[in-house]
């Protein structure tokens, strides 16, 4: 019987994986855990009931929404060209490889990740710039292409994923900050962005190997 | 004094700009979906600006209206005045670098003020969040006097990247409300009970194995690394790493997150980092970005579960 609690998991998990409408899946899953535990829709009293305690939650973590100050700033710049500057810029980087040219964007797009901002982006940055710029130095765009498209979009993958948390008003940090809150932890947004760093330097040695090897590969191909 | 060094000021400054949004989205498109994208960003100023005035049922309720307006694809984008691509570049050859100053005075203030307040002696438990609200009140500033425009159109511009990102910037809260509400009803003593028949409990290295490897696991399943962060968290990351145990949870945690992502960088389910690319770039093979992400993923979440072992005092 005390199994039923589960279902809130379970809800989420197949509602995620069902590519349903996320905001609707987390809430129905929240409201469901809070039926199966007795809790009734409205608190009397000092019983807190299941939409007390989702007002309560939301209004706590408010500190997760702070960003939202930070998109005026961005929109603006954005623009004004923030991103058509950033695309001026990287389009100056010469590179003799490909391999060497996506490590180099991948750690740009980690440092401005570190920052807050996204410099990057599969339809802003990778088709149109660091594609075209990666095929630029392939001896042999025939068989190469396949590969360096996977390549570019990984770059842009790695370089998203492991610098953001570095930034302490990013989400990803925010979450942390208030998931463990509630779990009755202390955690402190500059402590969590410093312990961010070793994940965000090793992502970029990892992808300093993996690109080298990918230009030694290719280099094997066309002696 | 207090009230201007707590975060309260800076909620009201953010519920009033979300506000302010909503005038804007009912004069941009009163008749297609403009009032119910100024319902959904009055509403949410309103919980944000006086959420503590307001009694909580009320707010849960609020919570719910809002995620049942994007259920029921009411909510959309408009326009913004945005200048044409022309425009734009010009304007970027312009500015030159000027353009990246607001962005970098976010980081550059906080980091200052958290110096500051050290020199000083200063509590920083909530210092941090506190400048990083002013930071960036400073930092629209500073936008408005580079890019010489009105109020206005910062907040066009602000409105337009918000409503891109549409009512998924509430899934952060509701999954740390939904972590609540897990623990309010014990979900993470039943899952650490269940997995304890297969993993020992007492040890670190399983521990921190089993929080590492759950994260990757839910959020391959779910595309979603935030929604397994709350759902783990919860259920292995406390019973099995920090409970009982005189640990950072911040590296845990922080470690945590990221062995999430690796479990992102597998999985077809992050439709829009793995699979647009596939057809951004007109790909042959459809899982082509992923198998070259792999044995980097594989790797790197190796490394996670050493790290968190190794920092959790595991030696």
């Amino acid at each position: 019987m005390e199994y039923l609690k589960l279902l809130g998991i379970g809800i989420v998990v197949a509602g995620m994986a069902l590519r349903l409408n996320a905001g609707l899946v987390v809430s129905i899953a929240g409201v469901a855990t809070g039926l199966l535990a007795g809790m009734s829709l409205v608190g009397s009293g000092a019983e807190a009931g299941i939409l007390d305690s989702i007002g309560k939650s939301f209004v706590d973590a408010r500190v997760m929404l702070i960003f939202l100050l930070m998109l005026p700033m961005i929109g603006l710049m954005e623009d004004d060209g923030l991103r058509e500057r950033a695309r001026y810029l990287i389009s100056k980087l010469a590179s003799a490889t490909a391999g060497r040219l996506l490590w180099i964007y991948q750690l740009i797009r980690e440092i401005g990740g570190t920052m807050g901002i996204r410099l990057g982006g599969h339809e802003m940055m990778v088709r149109p710039l660091i594609y075209p710029m990666a095929l630029g130095t392939a001896q042999d765009p025939g068989t190469e292409e396949e590969n360096l498209k996977a390549a570019c979009s990984a770059a842009d993958n790695y370089g998203n994923f492991f610098g953001q948390n570095v930034f302490i008003g990013s989400p990803g940090v925010l979450l942390i900050y208030q998931v463990t809150a509630n779990l009755g932890y202390n955690t402190d947004l500059f402590y969590l962005a410093v312990w961010s760093v070793p994940v965000a330097v090793l992502a970029a040695v990892l992808g300093f190997f993996q690109f080298t090897l990918m230009d030694r590969k290719i280099r094997r191909k066309n002696p | 004094m207090s009230f201007l060094s707590g975060l309260e000021p800076i909620f009201i400054v953010t519920g009033l700009v979300l506000v302010a949004y909503s005038f804007f989205s009912l004069r941009d498109r009163p008749l297609k979906n403009g009032i119910p994208q100024a319902c959904f960003w009055f509403l949410l100023g309103t919980v944000m600006a006086a959420g503590p005035y307001i009694p909580h049922w009320l707010c849960g309720l609020i919570v719910l209206v809002l995620v049942a307006l994007d259920g029921a694809r009411l909510l959309g984008t408009g326009s913004y005045g945005e200048k044409s691509d022309k425009v734009r570049i010009q304007r970027a050859g312009q500015l030159r670098e000027r353009v990246f100053i607001p962005v970098l005075l976010v980081p550059l203030v906080v980091v200052a003020a958290l110096i500051a307040a050290r020199v000083l002696k200063i509590n920083t438990s909530t210092t941090a969040l506190v400048w990083l609200g002013y930071g960036t009140m400073a930092a629209c500033l500073a936008a408005m006097i580079i890019s010489r425009s009105r109020p206005a159109r910062l907040l066009q511009q602000g409105r337009r990247i918000s409503e891109i990102i549409g009512a998924v910037l509430l899934l952060p809260p509701l999954l740390a409300s939904l972590g609540l509400l897990f623990r309010e009803a014990g979900v993470g003593d039943i899952v650490a009970r269940f997995l304890s028949m297969v993993v020992p409990q007492n040890s670190l290295f399983a521990g921190c194995a089993v929080y590492c490897l759950g994260m990757a696991v839910f959020t391959f399943i779910m595309g979603n690394g935030f929604a397994a962060f709350a759902v783990i968290t919860a259920g292995i990351g406390v019973p099995f790493v920090l409970q009982g145990r005189d640990i950072d949870p911040n590296m845990i945690t922080a470690l945590a997150l990221t062995a999430g992502y690796c479990g992102t960088l597998m999985t077809p389910m992050a439709a829009n980092f793995n699979i647009v690319p596939v057809a951004l770039l007109e790909m042959k093979n459809r899982t082509g970005v992923i198998r070259f992400q792999v044995p980097f993923a594989l790797v790197l979440l190796g490394f996670h579960i050493m790290l968190m072992w190794l920092l959790a005092g595991g030696i």
